[in-house]
């Protein structure tokens, strides 16, 4: 084990938990599946290429929905758009926590009871009432239902973060520092923001997961992303009819599946990662 | 006690705490530290002991300005460290260190030990970044590690090596004084042994000036020129290391010395000095801190006065009846 580098190591720990790594590989197909949509998709997901609700067949091997759009193509489309929400509301909600987690941690005192009441105060909101609210206010689409999973997640993030914080600054690491009069920002940027990114990284894959979950809830209720853009969620949205989930599966299972399979995937790949980036798990 | 040969001092020193209550309503104050006044000599190794819970770490804390004192002077070669400003102080710091006890929480985990060791160097522009590489392999070398494992995590390390890099780090930054908290305590003893011996080595090697706090009272004896004994909160005796072990005079250093086991067959019959009670038994109103628990406590004791008595050259108590010469 010796030079190892640390990124080294971590992989060495990542790669000991085999479902992780089949998951992993999963994950990744279907991003690059996603993100290639525009060159694989076979036909557009907006405009309809065949008859109504057709089942799969050689041309459409999904299928077509009930104004004959190809379900492949959609599904294709879909995903890349639900990854997209449930990567930039994780962004969001991790900087926006990490930032304030640390302030409130590191200064304490009156900004630490301010961050942290606001912190409360954001937790106990309902948010799928806020998305009615915001989306009655605002127009529903892709961009508001990013902004409002980024601002109902990060509290999570921050208190987190503060946790972290708080017991980092009483570690003796971090006194040895102040006894070498090292500056403040050394402390922070360089020994206590390297400490918490793990945990956070971990955390925030757990987010993820959620916002797709979210966002398909959302998009189902037609609070989220708005047609004819699909996303995961829309598409179950054109299953509601009891004739079309016993009659038609090709309009919905494809997408549940791909939703479900995304979730689960970023779940394990998240617990891997919380092992393999403990450096005491030697 | 003003010494003219003085690096490291405090005068009159004090740290309350206030411990609130669940509901606030009733805050007491706890005297961690009550009116210390020490002066450590350049170059000697001062050790401080007392059980747990005395005010010896707190006490360290104060002498390297990582708490400020309720009261009292903190005086580093004159210059008053207690009240100078933030940005000053940083300045001043590298030239008085501490070495933890935990070394485990001592460094960052994630941080590769010449990392750790140099990054206050550069910080500090102790030389550029081939000469502060250089330096690195020196100080691992000073304090016993092979420097191959210089780019290994601390977690490869044992305690011992561990406390080994606090020492390297401590040194680092070209200190006159470390103050030591318990820096063997968590360790094996035969590894405790190599530690101190270090220590010692380095004191002479590069003319350091030590404060050794322990409870161990063997390890303190080993390396300490001059000791001071703790209790709740204040000093009750110092003097040089063999006088205070030879000719004890506070019934407690008497009671602390009796604790200790001792390795020889025919000592297990001696007289031993032993106190009542628990330490958190509060004394009566003025009175010695001892006084519910001293053996040879007297209606004397019952009007205490916290004055040092100089019961033979360099040695003083508080103890009212201790005898002198």
């Amino acid at each position: 084990m010796k030079n190892k580098t640390h990124f080294g190591m971590i992989a060495r720990r990542f790669l000991k938990h085999k479902m992780a790594v089949v998951c992993l590989v999963l994950l990744v197909i279907l991003i690059v599946l996603a993100l290639l949509a525009p060159v694989i998709a076979p036909y557009s997901p907006t405009k309809p290429s065949g008859k109504f609700s057709s089942p799969p067949t050689a041309e459409h091997i999904l299928g077509t929905d009930k104004i004959g759009r190809d379900m492949y193509s959609r599904i294709l489309y879909a995903t890349q758009v639900s990854l997209e929400v449930g990567f930039l509301a994780t962004l969001i909600s991790t900087v926006v926590g990490v930032v304030l987690g640390l302030i409130s941690g590191y200064f304490g005192g009156a900004v630490d009871k301010a961050i942290m009441s606001f912190t409360d105060m954001v937790m106990s909101f309902p948010y799928i009432l806020l998305v009615l609210v915001a989306a009655a206010i605002f127009q529903p689409g892709k961009w508001s239902i990013i902004l409002i999973l980024g601002f109902v997640d990060w509290p999570g993030v921050a208190r987190l973060v503060r946790g972290n914080v708080l017991s980092l600054r009483e570690t003796n690491f971090v006194k040895s520092d102040i006894t070498s009069g090292m500056p403040r920002r050394y402390i922070l940027f360089s020994e206590i923001l390297p400490n918490t990114i793990a945990p956070v990284l971990v955390y925030a894959t757990s987010v993820f997961a959620l916002s797709i979950l979210d966002e398909a809830a959302l998009s189902y209720l037609g609070m989220g992303v708005q047609p004819p853009t699909p996303s995961l969620g829309n598409l179950l949205n054109g299953a509601e009819s009891l004739s079309v989930l016993t009659g038609k599966p090709w309009l919905w299972v494809p997408a549940g599946a791909v939703i479900i399979l995304l979730v689960m995937c970023i779940n394990f790949v998240g617990d891997a990662l919380r092992d393999a980036l403990d450096p005491r798990n030697e | 006690m003003i010494d003219e040969m003085a690096v490291l001092e405090v005068r009159h020193i004090s740290k309350d705490y206030r411990i609130s209550g669940e509901n606030s309503l009733i805050a007491k104050t706890f005297h961690a530290v009550e009116d210390v006044s020490l002066s450590v000599r350049k170059g000697e190794t001062f050790g401080i002991v007392g059980e747990s819970g005395c005010g010896k770490s707190t006490l360290a804390r104060l002498m390297v300005c990582l708490e400020k004192p309720t009261s009292g002077e903190v005086l580093f070669q004159g210059m008053r460290m207690d009240t100078m400003p933030e940005g000053q102080l940083r300045r001043v710091r590298p030239r008085f260190q501490m070495v933890f006890q935990d070394s485990g929480s001592s460094l960052n985990p994630r941080k590769r030990v010449q990392d750790i060791l140099r990054e206050p160097m550069l910080y500090h522009r102790i030389g550029n970044r081939q000469q502060v590489d250089r330096r690195v392999d020196e100080l691992l070398e000073m304090v016993g590690l092979p420097v191959e494992m210089k780019d290994r995590y601390p977690h490869a390390f044992s305690g011992g090596q561990r406390q080994r890099i606090c020492i390297a780090r401590a040194l680092s930054l070209n200190p006159d004084v470390i103050v030591l908290d318990e820096p063997v305590s968590a360790l094996d003893v035969s590894v405790q042994a190599q530690i101190l011996n270090l220590l010692r080595e380095l004191q002479e090697k590069l003319g350091l000036t030590y404060v050794f706090i322990g409870h161990g009272l063997g390890a303190v004896h080993y390396v300490s020129h001059r000791i001071a004994v703790m209790y709740l909160g204040q000093i009750v005796e110092y003097g040089s290391s063999d006088e205070l072990f030879d000719h004890p005079a506070h019934p407690y250093t008497k009671a602390l010395l009796d604790a200790a086991p001792v390795a020889q067959v025919d000592a297990r019959d001696r007289i031993r000095t032993s106190l009542k009670g628990e330490m958190d038994e509060e004394p009566p109103r003025g009175a010695c801190p001892l006084f519910n628990r001293c053996p040879f406590a007297d209606a004397s004791c019952e009007k205490f006065e916290n004055r040092m008595r100089e019961i033979a050259p360099g040695h003083f108590t508080v103890c009212s009846r201790a005898k002198e010469g």
